[in-house]
């Protein structure tokens, strides 16, 4: 290894003017001294020490307000690592990072997810964005495991935790974050693929058996505790779990099998509102629906090789009572949901260049309200079967692949009082040329459907000038008519069903434009050492012929029920975002890995009902990730988040006022706000038993910082997580 | 206070980045298990005006673990109602600890060390809200040890616990207990390492 040494001089923060707010300061401080003592614990007075890789010296100065963190000095050593592996607008996390950050539920994966951002107002279910595309326009992003397609898990919403795969049996998760076709769909935001382990240490050849167990559970502080019994009573507050993964899976050198099941329960709600779910969600004869969601899951895979192919099937279901469901008729209308699906692929490779690739996958949701007292709710299912094909040349500098897909959607309330069923028809082909450092991509997509279609084409280049260096550009432009949202139509027919207020809400949707989407995206990756990699990345996104419902409520006592009371339709709305970001990823000591993120977003431009149906201020974010592991075995990481304020609106304010907590119980308004927020987790975890035993005590929400998200959502508070594996 | 949970975990990082100093004044690879009991028991003054904290009892065990050692502790800590509109409650306060032991002398020997865990609360008797809570704590403690022999030792502990409730329950406990220290098991040195 070359001792040569390159000097790095990067201006880090001046803190001065943007911690002056004690209530950061100091956590900041404390931290920071932690994380840094290290560093001058080794290297002050001294010379530089000789690590093998990158070292850090922290240069302390004074300022008149006090200790000023004014530069991070960054050496590190000459040895280069081609950038050739790595892939721009794309993330990967791998099961040590998982674990590593102390992982317990699925959805906690979007916060090791640098670039995609997102709220969530009932802790579990995520509404999420990559590179600040899509927010309030559903969900742009697919999601694959194994390479099988999955739907979306409620209407227009994606709950991570509902995705038919166990924790524990994760083995990489890569996430692309642009525009493009993933496994024959063309998706605007970017796709979510999730790999499971094949065989009991993930890339090696160890074969057989292999069992785990997983267990979380976790509790929000501020109980009452024994002041329940005092006049000094306050509300409940939320428990999280037990979680239980258990997955089982064989393998030989041929083949493998994978079982798994799940529980999560998750206590959403505290005395006052379990008792509104009770009033409202009274089932009759001293029967009560439960605050306290459950999900039960269920799931089976394999996977052999016959001859020179590849088939692989995976198969489970998934039942999810009283889930807290947000949208449309906020939190307080607990849902029950299941999901069925199957899927089977198969791989042949025809010659050396060409392979075949087919797959079939039934996806069905079953998504429903339970009725309140009124008899009003409502209950759909939707049923996705998909039949795909594909060519793939690989050459040495081509690839071109080619393909079609037929997907057959019917949807209907369970009582058949409405109906409705497609059949979207779609080819695509993808070419990339390689010459040298360059590498051009481009991406076709035609879907017919109703008589329209909705054409879609990327174009992106690849440039790597040298093996440090990698600059990629690209632009996509789509349309996308009404039915590529497909619980668009149930929304569209039905109105809310089943809440006064819509007497003929077919006709009251006015006629739709297709929606149009142009964006482009810029990124610069620097890694000049295996232990230091720096990304800058830019993107803008414009919206055009977008549709806009807003909806009004009404609270009707005493069952504090939203009755829906108008809507007004806004057409031809049109924005347009952009977002920078800068990613560095360093490794000080051995072992102890940093990651500073930062962000800005802007709405550049939009009409009027846009811009108010997305009243975010500039979002800006900055996150601190760092991971120390001392000794094998043993770690300890945290978290630190800072995130500007981010409003918006489902349904109008009555008086504008936000709500408090629990005035939700009593005001007619319906606000949401997000920040702005300074949020700390952190966290350890123990190996133990030769490895076989993994103990994880995690912190979230130190600073114990309201969200102003949702007066009961999860991690409103400080919350202390336990969670524990054993590898039977 | 409110702060604490925060410290603990840069407390922990900052510690731990003096290794090699510490790492000398580390105890030898034994591990222990004891008993205490409270000499003293007090609390915040709003708890104190609703409940007493007559007695209780700890057992715990600890084990080297990197630099210092790891303490698992189970304690029962009543709580005696003072008057007859709240209810008696049973506390079961079990913590996992994390502290630094320096040898002053052959005998003598002090520490100090933080700890996390969970505060369990229940009902001796049926009535009224009587589903149990568990609810988050954190605290310091710090130990002044006396070897008696060779492997028993008479140890002081004064113990601070905040248990996160609503409104926070501040507890601190003056004990005096006996420990058995013993070579560390192969089996739990390879379980640990």
């Amino acid at each position: 290894m070359s001792k040569q040494r390159l000097i790095y001089r990067i201006v880090f923060f001046r803190f001065r003017s943007v911690l002056v707010n004690k209530r950061v300061l100091v956590p900041v401080l404390a931290l920071t001294i932690g994380l840094l003592n290290p560093l001058y614990g080794h290297n002050s007075g001294k010379e530089f020490p000789e690590v093998p890789h990158l070292s850090t010296l922290a240069d302390f100065v004074s300022a008149e307000t006090g200790l000023s963190f004014k530069y991070l000095t960054v050496y590190f050593s000459s040895d280069t690592t081609n950038t050739s592996s790595y892939k721009a607008f794309q993330t990967i996390l791998t099961r040590e990072e998982i674990q590593a950050a102390s992982v317990s539920r699925l959805h906690e994966l979007f916060l090791l997810m640098d670039h995609w951002n997102g709220y969530t107002i009932n802790g579990q279910d995520w509404n999420t964005e990559a590179n600040g595309s899509f927010i309030l326009n559903n969900t742009n992003w697919s999601v694959t495991i194994d390479g099988h397609p999955i739907q979306q898990t409620l209407p227009g919403w994606v709950s991570f935790n509902h995705l038919p795969v166990s924790l524990n049996q994760i083995e990489k998760v890569i996430i692309t974050e642009a525009p493009g076709i993933y496994r024959g769909t063309f998706t605007r935001g970017g796709a979510i693929h999730i790999l499971t382990r094949k065989n009991p240490n993930g890339d090696s050849q160890d074969l057989g058996w292999d069992a785990r167990v997983r267990m979380m559970t976790a509790n929000e502080i501020n109980d009452p505790g024994p002041y329940a019994y005092t006049p000094l009573n306050s509300p409940n507050e939320e428990r999280l779990g037990p979680d239980i993964d258990l997955s089982t899976s064989y393998t030989t050198d041929r083949g493998y099998l994978q079982a798994s099941g799940s529980v999560m329960r998750h206590r959403t709600t505290d005395t006052p509102i379990e008792q509104r779910v009770k009033q409202m969600l009274f089932l009759g004869d001293r029967q009560f629906a439960s605050p306290t969601s459950k999900k039960h899951a269920f799931h089976l895979a394999g996977g052999h090789q016959i001859g020179s192919g590849d088939l692989s099937i995976r198969t489970g279901g998934t039942h999810h009572s009283e889930i807290a469901f947000l949208r449309p008729y906020g939190r307080d209308l607990p849902i029950q949901f299941r999901h069925t699906y199957a899927g089977i692929q198969w791989a042949q490779p025809l010659t050396e260049t060409l392979r075949f690739q087919g797959s079939g996958t039934w996806n069905r949701v079953d998504p429903g309200q339970r009725a309140n007292r009124e008899g009003a709710g409502f209950n759909f299912s939707r049923n996705n079967r998909i039949l795909r094909g594909a060519l793939l040349f690989s050459g040495k500098d081509r690839q071109v692949e080619t393909g079609g897909q037929v997907e057959w959607i019917n949807t209907e309330t369970w009582n058949r009082s409405w109906q409705f069923s497609q059949r979207q028809t779609s080819v695509y082909g993808r070419w990339i040329e390689s010459a040298g450092p360059l590498t051009v991509t481009a991406e076709a997509h035609l879907a017919v459907a109703e008589g329209e279609t909705a054409p879609s084409f990327t174009l992106r280049t690849d440039w790597h000038p040298t093996s440090q260096h990698q600059v990629t550009a690209w632009f996509s432009h789509s349309l996308a008519p009404d039915w590529i949202s497909p619980d668009y139509w149930f929304w569209r027919d039905n109105g809310y069903p089943g809440i006064s207020g819509l007497d003929s809400p077919v006709a009251a949707f006015p006629e739709r434009k297709p929606a149009t989407l142009s964006s482009a995206g810029t990124e610069w990756n620097l890694t000049p050492s295996g232990s230091f990699q720096l990304t800058t990345r830019g993107s803008i996104w414009r919206q055009s012929n977008l549709f806009l419902a807003r909806r009004q409520f009404q609270i009707v006592r005493p069952e504090q029920w939203f009755s829906h009371s108008g809507t007004t339709f806004h057409t031809d709305q049109e924005s347009t975002r952009g977002q920078i970001s800068l990613r560095l990823r360093f490794t000080s000591l051995p072992g102890l890995t940093h990651t500073l993120f930062g962000s800005l977003s802007r709405v550049f431009s939009a009409t009027d009902e846009r811009r108010r149906a997305l009243q975010e201020t500039e979002a800006r974010t900055a996150t601190l990730r760092t991971n120390w592991e001392p000794v094998a075995g043993f770690r300890i990481w945290s978290h630190l988040r800072f995130q500007a304020e981010r409003t918006w609106h489902e349904f109008d304010s009555v008086n504008g006022e936000l709500y408090q907590d629990q005035q939700q119980l009593t005001t007619n308004h319906y606000h949401n706000q997000t920040g702005p927020l300074t949020q700390l987790d952190a966290g350890g975890s123990k190996r133990f038993w030769n490895d076989r035993l993994t103990l994880d005590l995690i912190l979230r929400n130190i600073l114990n910082q309201p969200y102003q998200l949702h007066p009961v959502g999860v991690n409103h508070e400080l919350t202390f997580f336990i969670q524990m594996e054993v590898q039977l | 206070m409110r702060r604490a949970a925060l410290l603990l975990p840069c407390l922990l990082i900052s510690v731990l980045c003096y290794s090699p100093t510490l790492h000398a004044q580390s105890s030898a690879p034994s591990a222990t298990i004891g008993f205490d009991l409270p000499l003293h028991s007090g609390s915040d003054s709003q708890l104190s005006s609703y409940w007493d904290l007559p007695s209780g009892a700890s057992i715990y065990g600890s084990f080297p673990f990197y630099i210092g050692e790891m303490e698992l502790r189970a304690t029962w800590a009543p709580m005696r109602a003072r008057e007859i509109s709240q209810p008696d409650l049973n506390n079961l306060l079990t913590t996992i600890g994390w502290g630094v032991p320096v040898q002053i002398t052959r005998r003598f020997r002090m520490g100090v060390s933080i700890h996390i865990g969970n505060s369990f609360m229940y009902r001796p008797e049926h009535g009224f809200l009587e589903n149990p809570e568990s609810e988050f704590t954190a605290g310091f403690v710090s130990y002044l040890q006396i070897s008696l022999t060779k492997r028993i030792a008479l140890r002081a502990s004064a113990r601070a616990t905040r248990i996160y409730t609503y409104h926070r329950m501040d507890l601190v406990h003056g004990k005096l207990g006996l420990s058995y220290a013993f070579r560390t098991p192969t089996w739990l040195h390879r379980f640990v390492q």
